[in-house]
């Protein structure tokens, strides 16, 4: 596991943490956390995750 | 069409009828069932199938004359499947063989059955087994009617037992039924008459009482002050039916006689056989390749049943002779022969190899030619539940969805309604579903929003070109050469626009998109814009005949715009004697041969769009001959199915997209030659050597190496536009696609974007979020910035770095998920507007 990145919010200037995020797709909403600005919500999701667990389970509600 | 006329179509499927062997059956076995079991070693498993069909499978597999061999296929392919055989294998290595004993609940209902032949015991032991009280009255001493003639005692008496053994029902021997009348009056409710051959009818061949059936009547009585109706039905050996029959015929009418106690209707089960499969050539071939195999056990009488083998079969000839040849179960084969061989079994592995030979006659028609019936492995009727429970009306209470991704994985080659005896269209089944699903917004918007803004592109003021020739206001043709062929290539629409000019100066231009994306998403309100602008541009050319260089956009015409006459480039070219003339094509021009002779042979792939196109195909064969080029024709000629761009698929499953290329590619290991510019970039793509017959034709070299990109594809059809103005029309082009932000991207991230189908310009849009809007993040680590924005219904992820006003980009990356963020985040109102 490589040592955790440091992420700043460009436009409030302080570091991102790992907050709760709602998600939609096909009439179901999800939440799970991720790096969000404390202050103005603003989210930043790794290529990980986008083509991990959230393709996954784009791909499970394609079929449900 | 809607929905349910599509559904009603499938009333006409075969998966579900009988193969020829358990259509002639008398018990109607599953053999497929059973032959599974068998090849799979299980043995209990496999009994179970054969007594649940046949109520005494030791009696049974004894007598049997197969009836199921009649129609087997094997009879031409070596020798039909020896299900008999199979059948005294599994008994012999069947283990336990007494039945289960259920508690259940006696059952209102009292039925007499007049004669204990196979038939009768066959009927009582079902009706026993349902907990019915029954009686069976028998004018004999001793129960077996024929079998007392055909096999020893100890055999029949056996298993009658084994199987009776948990039932309890009443045997009067020694009594002779001589009136029904005395039975109502006894209370029985129904009352089954298996008297044997020549027995006493009681009257049931001269019922002709409208209210009666055929072999079936009613007494009416009234017994101690009770009215009641007790129904007579008649069946097996009496009707003059055979040993098999009858005990089936038993077993038919206890269905009935239970049927008639619960809805009090009576009816003779006349179930002619009337299977209506057909088994295809290629398979009873495939079968022919396996040879039958030769059983090398003995043991089914000798080692199973009581008594030595040679013994029982000396016993079973000499009771068939006994019977008189009462029962010609044997033919006029040797008798004793034949009897010997009903000992012989098969050691597993045989009977695992000949279960295995069978080829499982069911219609597969659609299962052999569709990519998608085989990629799931699903059959028709399945996939026909799934696609009707996918598209119920989003307010019905059923939220399931099992086939938003198969519905978006047919590539509309139509060569399942072609081939379907039934003539059921499930393609056009999945393109009704499609518009049902983007009615219903529960269509994925990512599987169609490239192509469908790729159309809106080609049909846009950059790309779309509709002219008349330079100085005319309405020409007689107009060539139509489909959005991806100037994509792919301008010089593919230049130069063949260039000879069709110089061959007819009276052929105009009409440069833009057939619409077929928005149909293949779904769209139907985008689809019907789209055809209503397309007729308005041919009107406005003065109607002329389109000369058609795409075979999709032409079979796209014919469905949606059957009022304009087309023709084929192709036929086009080869009626105006294009490439042969000299001074039209340039090649002939010069060098004055349009034979040059190219050594290599090449496969011809007729697009799918093209099957049963016969002016087409000729035209295009005469061409390449004309053009000295050697062709074969592919092994099944055009039936085969798309190349794996049809339908739009690829989004919904580059996985079946890419089995289908590959698939497509191997039909023939010759290079091949195309006419429809998306089969030879699928193929390109594939690693298939291929060529475009405008390659070979127009003098056009093929792409080598990787094919344009998606960006760089925009970018050809709006120079193909500009040039064809300047060129043709002697004007320029004022407005011109710009980029807002200059991109340095590698190749890598390059090919990336195109896999993902994400233009340059859509990254310009997504930087505007962090450079404008200063909606990003930065990663002090990497030194980059990142930020996002929704394009139409992906959102699309760019990691960058500026360099004087210069964006190098990083990685890009999608989803389909949409983030929703709060209007209010941490007590601060947010900025909500991504789009």
């Amino acid at each position: 596991m490589a040592e955790k990145q440091i992420l700043i919010c460009d436009k409030c200037k302080v570091e991102m943490e790992e907050i709760e995020a709602n998600f939609s797709y096909l009439d179901r909403t999800f939440r799970h956390k991720v790096s969000r600005c404390p202050q103005c919500g603003q989210v930043c999701l790794s290529e990980d995750i986008v083509a991990g667990r959230m393709s996954e389970v784009e791909a499970l509600i394609e079929e449900k | 069409m809607d929905m349910q006329t599509y559904y009603d179509q499938f009333e006409n499927c075969m998966q579900e009828e009988k193969p020829f062997c358990a259509d002639d059956c008398p018990f109607h076995m599953d053999v497929l069932d059973f032959e599974d079991k068998i090849a799979n070693k299980r043995y209990s498993a496999a009994y179970k199938v054969l007594r649940n069909a046949v109520v005494f499978p030791d009696i049974v597999a004894s007598l049997c004359p197969q009836y199921c061999t009649g129609r087997c296929p094997g009879k031409d392919a070596g020798g039909a499947i020896q299900i008999n055989t199979l059948e005294r294998t599994c008994l012999a290595q069947t283990k336990r063989k007494d039945p289960n004993e259920y508690n259940l609940p006696p059952r209102k209902g009292k039925i007499a059955v007049i004669g204990a032949g196979l038939s009768g015991l066959s009927c009582a032991l079902r009706l026993a087994s349902k907990k019915y009280e029954v009686a069976v009255y028998e004018k004999a001493s001793v129960i077996g009617g024929q079998l007392n003639q055909l096999l020893p005692r100890e055999i029949f008496m056996t298993d009658i037992e084994r199987q009776f053994k948990y039932e309890s029902y009443a045997l009067h021997t020694d009594t002779e039924v001589m009136d029904l009348h005395q039975l109502a009056a006894e209370g029985f409710d129904a009352v089954y008459v298996a008297t044997g051959q020549g027995g006493n009818d009681f009257g049931v061949f001269s019922c002709t009482s409208a209210a009666d059936g055929k072999y079936c009547f009613s007494i009416e009585d009234t017994v101690a002050g009770i009215h009641g109706i007790t129904a007579v039905f008649a069946g097996g050996s009496l009707l003059g039916k055979s040993l098999m029959h009858a005990a089936a015929d038993g077993l038919h009418m206890a269905r009935e006689i239970e049927g008639f106690l619960k809805t009090g209707i009576m009816r003779y089960p006349d179930v002619p056989a009337n299977t209506q499969i057909t088994v295809s050539e290629a398979d009873v071939q495939r079968m022919a390749g396996h040879s039958p195999v030769t059983p090398t056990e003995t043991g089914f009488l000798g080692g199973r049943m009581p008594g030595g083998d040679g013994r029982i079969a000396g016993e079973i000839v000499a009771g068939e002779n006994a019977a008189g040849g009462r029962l010609d179960l044997f033919g006029d084969a040797d008798r004793a022969v034949a009897l010997a061989e009903r000992d012989r079994i098969f050691t597993p592995e045989e009977a695992a190899a000949e279960a295995s030979r069978c080829i499982r006659c069911q219609c597969n028609s659609c299962m052999t030619v569709c990519d998608l019936t085989a990629y799931f492995n699903k059959w028709p009727l399945q996939m026909r539940d799934e696609i009707m429970t996918t598209t119920m009306p989003a307010n019905s209470m059923i939220r399931k969805a099992p086939a938003i991704r198969l519905i978006n994985m047919c590539t509309q080659c139509g060569l399942c309604g072609e081939t379907c005896p039934g003539q059921i269209d499930l393609g056009g089944m999945i393109k009704e579903a499609r518009r049902v699903m983007h009615k219903i917004d529960r269509m994925p918007g990512a599987y169609h929003q490239f192509w469908v803004r790729d159309m809106e592109f080609a049909n846009g003021k950059y790309a779309a070109l509709v002219k008349c020739p330079p100085g005319k206001s309405s020409c007689s043709y107009a060539f139509f050469p489909g959005c991806h062929l100037g994509a792919a290539n301008p010089l593919y629409v230049k130069k063949a626009y260039a000879a069709l000019l110089a061959a007819n100066d009276d052929t105009g231009l009409c440069l833009r998109c057939c619409g077929v994306p928005a149909d293949w998403a779904g769209n139907e309100e985008m689809h019907d814009q789209a055809i209503a602008s397309l007729r308005a541009d041919w009107e406005a050319l003065g109607k002329p005949v389109m000369i058609m260089a795409c075979p999709s956009c032409m079979r796209h015409f014919r469905e949606y715009l059957p009022e304009i006459p087309m023709i084929s480039l192709y036929e086009a070219m080869d009626e105006q004697g294009i490439c042969e003339k000299d001074g039209v094509c340039e090649k002939s021009a010069s060098s004055s041969d349009c034979s040059r002779a190219d050594p290599i042979v090449y496969s011809i792939f007729d697009p799918c769009a093209a099957r049963n196109c016969d002016g087409m195909q000729e035209a295009v064969r005469h061409l390449l001959s004309a053009a000295g080029t050697a062709y074969e024709e592919l092994p099944a000629g055009d039936k085969h199915g798309c190349c794996g761009f049809g339908g739009n698929i690829e989004v919904a499953s580059p996985k079946l997209a890419a089995k289908i290329a590959d698939e497509r590619s191997k039909l023939h290991d010759n290079p091949y030659i195309t006419y429809c510019i998306n089969c030879r970039d699928v193929f390109h793509d594939d690693g298939k050597p291929v060529r475009h017959i405008l390659d070979i034709l127009l003098d056009i070299r093929p792409p080598q190496g990787t094919l344009p990109t998606v960006t760089e594809r925009r970018c050809n059809r709006v120079a193909l536009k500009e040039d064809l103005l300047e060129e043709i029309w002697g004007e320029s082009m004022n407005e011109k696609p710009e980029m807002k932000y200059e991109l340095i991207i590698n190749p890598a991230v390059k090919e990336k974007m195109n896999a993902l189908r994400i233009l340059e310009e859509d990254i310009c849009y997504v930087l505007e979020m962090g450079e404008v809007h200063g909606r990003r993040t930065f990663f002090p680590q990497a030194d980059s910035y990142k930020c996002y924005r929704e394009i139409g219904r992906i959102t699309c992820w760019v990691e960058y770095r500026p360099h004087d006003g210069r964006y190098e980009i990083c990685n890009v990356y999608t989803h389909r998920m949409k983030i929703e963020l709060e209007v209010v985040f941490n007590g601060r109102k947010t900025d909500l507007d991504l789009r």
